[in-house]
């Protein structure tokens, strides 16, 4: 049974902003330069941050809806305060320092555990005034693509 | 896959402004050099595919996600009564 006809996906339209039947309180458009690794044909997303899931947010492909992801600000996690980002990924998002970007993590559910695993070896790094974007792949191997989000929220 | 020989020092020129020096080999790896534009991504090929497993095992329609994120919640509301 074919139901994507019935998603609601995002809708912008003033008061009624709804991601599937969660209100969304605040939704910035990304854009990926370089397309998502995986899906490299998608390049618009939408952050969505949706009402009374904090800090978790959904990441969502606008070409193809049914791709969607759960992220959450990088800078929660204690771990982040010890990666650097590398000047040149920056330069690419017409950036000048860490600070002046916004970075988020994937996160991955286990189905069996339930527990939740972020990919802070590759973060979506992205100017916040231009939407910007790139998954940037960290050379530092101490970072994992799975790495328990327990006791890392700051 | 067009295959050619290189010696230590040598280079390979891809389209007109990339650069893959050979810049050390041995019998256990070779040392590469690459100039490409700044919007030319270059990874190791294994991270990238790790990496797109990865985005891949992630994904979740929209549905699904709405149903992890109200698990989630039924979690919090049980770790709040608990305490």
């Amino acid at each position: 049974m074919n139901t994507s006809a019935q998603h609601s996906n995002v809708e912008e339209s003033g008061e009624n902003r709804e991601f599937d039947g969660l209100q969304v309180i605040d939704l910035k458009h990304i854009d990926l330069i370089n397309g998502l690794p995986g899906f490299e044909h998608l390049h618009a997303f939408v952050l969505a941050e949706l009402e009374g899931y904090a800090p978790f947010c959904a990441f969502q492909s606008v070409d193809e809806p049914d791709i969607s992801m759960l992220m959450i600000d990088a800078k929660l996690l204690k771990i982040w305060q010890e990666v650097d980002l590398p000047p040149r990924e920056l330069e690419i998002l017409g950036l000048d320092n860490k600070t002046d970007s916004k970075q988020y993590v994937i996160l991955k559910v286990d189905q069996g555990t339930q527990e939740f695993t972020a990919n802070i070896k590759a973060p979506i790094v992205f100017n916040p005034i231009s939407g910007a974007a790139n998954q940037v792949i960290l050379d530092n191997i101490n970072l994992s693509v799975e790495h328990p989000l327990t006791n890392e929220l700051a | 896959m067009l295959i050619l020989t290189r010696k230590s020092g040598e280079s390979i020129r891809i389209g007109n402004n990339i650069v893959i020096s050979i810049l050390e080999s041995s019998s256990r790896y070779l040392k590469i050099g690459i100039d490409a534009p700044k919007d030319v991504a270059v990874y190791r090929n294994e991270i990238y595919e790790k990496i797109q497993a990865q985005n891949r095992a992630a994904t979740a329609t929209t549905v699904q996600l709405g149903n992890v994120l109200q698990g989630l919640k039924k979690n919090i509301n049980k770790a709040v009564k608990e305490d």
